[in-house]
């Protein structure tokens, strides 16, 4: 056994034992409370407060298809998966995920990284959500865009949290350096956050388009046929929302293959995309004015 | 196929001289198959303490006794009888329960057998010395042994909650308990500021879709046995999100879907003997020339198929 195969299988044992009782982000967990703790909260409320939490999401779908037999398709609208599991089911699932998010082990390096891997998920998940709408998804199907980008870098989660330190470097480093994250992963950990993503995903027995956008957002080519469309317009949000967040969308289009791809896949330019800058910032701000989260940069 | 209801009450047992025609005993059902000869009990509410009474007297002296339970939900209502039952306290005894369980990490054995802790009740679980086995249910065909075909359907409750549909020679008996209609719980007024169109027009169409499938699987049902705790008024003024349907609901729903006979189920603690009276004469009689054949479910009231 090498080096590197004893390191992985060290770091894979401490990622399943946090899998275990995976907890929902400190970003979002007083709105969670708040909103779930009241007796009087409105079906929207709970529909918004749950789809911006990524950890929450992925539970509600989990539960839904684990439950219903009969439904040939995965339900990944959290519209559907409220009306059938019903307000007390869903208030109840959020407050028991929310509160262990509550009581976890909470820095202030780690909230600010949890407040910076939020801000991504709702950028990706908002920009899937346009780049849907302009290739002429029908409006009942964006969400599982928005859905397919709010959890595509779940697999971050166990690495943030049970090597805050070491990822923190690493992140940095990937930035520095221009290289892609997975890369720095891969050589320091020799796990990605594709892989750690791909066992929630089988974790929650996640299928589809949104397991494939999980495990494959930094690889489209090699997603399912029939899954490709919404992971090229995750991997491609994935990129452009990051230019978006960074303020960067004036610098030239970026010579990255995967955008190339996807603008040809997806039958888009990049002015286009352009073009939705401003209703992607706005969503993300009204996303944090709901949770009543800070502005930060 | 014979059936017996044992508990017909809803929510909380409510023995007494205003409860005693329609019964105060919660939840249980037995239903009993000659070819080959079946014994299954739908929910564990009190009623099934009795019901472990006629069991003791009338089985055992035939041998071991081997059945089945089948939980609607685990609500206390449900489940309380359960340590009661006297059957689960018998060596030879064999009995499989079946039921839902939720996103908790509890089992269907702990959230059943929990009752019986140090805190709640004399004798633990462990002590037990019956064969109990646990079979945790999802939506979908569950059974399929001796020609008697089970399925089960999720209803709206505020808990995860199974209706099931009994096949058997040709007959079908259905449970349709605890059950609210689906409603689009999503905002449908513009005025509002959190309206918002997606989600109030995928919400339509989500809960006419499982509306719809909730009476396909109860169509052309030999018998029904159907939430009816609330009239109409009752739901439309304070109880909608209960989780329980109204009785003008079940008649009409029940209707629509070719059911023969419907069996009104799961009454309310405030409704005693003399409001059922009245309410089967307003409700009933209007609807006696549709051919369905409606009553409140009675404790004690046999019906063979």
């Amino acid at each position: 056994m090498g080096i590197s195969h004893t390191k992985r299988q060290e770091h894979l044992k401490i990622i399943q034992a946090y899998l275990v009782n995976m907890p929902s982000l400190s970003t979002t967990v007083t709105k969670v409370l708040s909103v779930c703790n009241s007796p009087a909260t409105s079906a929207n409320d709970l529909n918004k407060v749950v789809s911006f939490d990524p950890v929450l999401t992925g539970n509600v779908l989990k539960l839904i298809n684990s439950a219903y037999y009969s439904v040939r398709d995965q339900v990944t609208s959290l519209t559907q998966a409220i009306i059938m599991l019903g307000l007390n089911t869903i208030r109840n699932l959020a407050l028991s995920t929310a509160v262990l998010g509550a009581a976890g082990n909470k820095t202030a390096n780690k909230n600010d990284d949890m407040d910076k891997f939020w801000t991504h998920c709702i950028c990706t998940g908002v920009t899937a959500k346009a780049i849907a709408l302009e290739i002429g998804v029908p409006k009942s199907e964006c969400e599982e865009y928005f859905v397919a980008g709010l959890l595509h870098d779940l697999g971050k989660l166990p690495l943030i949290h049970c090597f805050s330190n070491e990822y923190k470097k690493i992140t940095a480093f990937a930035d520095q350096k221009k290289t892609p994250l997975i890369v720095v992963e891969k050589a320091i950990f020799d796990i990605t956050h594709e892989e750690t993503g791909k066992l929630i995903a089988e974790k929650w027995e996640l299928q589809g388009a949104i397991h494939q956008s999980i495990c494959f957002h930094h690889h489209p080519k090699e997603a399912t046929e029939d899954s490709q469309q919404i992971v090229f317009s995750i991997a491609l949000a994935d990129i452009f929302g990051n230019r978006v967040l960074d303020k960067q969308t004036h610098d030239a289009m970026p010579d990255n293959p995967i955008v190339i791809n996807a603008l040809e896949k997806l039958n888009l330019t990049w002015p286009t995309l352009l073009n939705l800058e401003e209703h992607i910032l706005q969503e993300i701000e009204n996303a944090k004015v709901f949770m009543q989260i800070a502005q930060k940069g | 196929m014979k059936l017996k209801f044992w508990g017909v009450r809803g929510s909380i047992p409510c023995p007494g001289f205003n409860t005693a025609k329609y019964g105060g005993n919660t939840a249980c059902i037995e239903l009993r198959f000659e070819n080959p000869e079946r014994q299954v009990i739908i929910d564990a509410g009190s009623g099934i303490r009795e019901l472990g009474n006629f069991m003791m007297s009338h089985d055992l002296p035939k041998g071991p006794i081997h059945t089945q339970i089948f939980l609607t939900h685990t609500h206390w209502d449900h489940i309380m009888g359960f340590p009661f039952f006297t059957p689960i306290y018998l060596k030879e005894t064999n009995i499989k329960v079946h039921g839902p369980v939720s996103f908790e990490k509890d089992t269907l054995q702990d959230i059943v057998g929990g009752q019986m802790t140090y805190r709640y009740f004399p004798i633990r679980q462990g002590e037990l010395a019956s064969h109990i086995e646990y079979v945790e249910l999802k939506e979908g065909p569950v059974h399929r042994e001796d020609d008697i075909h089970i399925t089960t359907k999720y209803l709206n409750h505020p808990v995860l909650c199974l209706g099931y549909r009994f096949e058997h020679q040709g007959k079908v008996i259905c449970t349709l308990y605890d059950s609210e209609p689906f409603q689009n719980i999503f905002s449908t007024d513009p005025a509002d500021p959190s309206y918002d169109e997606t989600m109030a027009l995928e919400g339509q169409k989500a809960s006419d879709r499982e509306n719809d499938r909730l009476y396909q699987f109860v169509k052309n049902a030999d018998l029904v046995i159907h939430d009816a705790q609330y009239t109409q008024e009752e739901f439309h003024t304070s109880k909608k999100g209960w989780g329980h349907s109204s009785m003008e609901f079940a008649i009409e729903a029940s209707k629509k879907a070719g059911v023969k006979r419907l069996a009104l189920f799961h009454h309310d603690p405030l409704s005693d003997d003399d409001r059922l009276d009245k309410l089967a004469e307003t409700l009933f009689q209007k609807d006696s020339s549709h051919g369905m054949e409606i009553f409140f479910a009675r404790e004690g009231m046999e019906i063979q198929l």
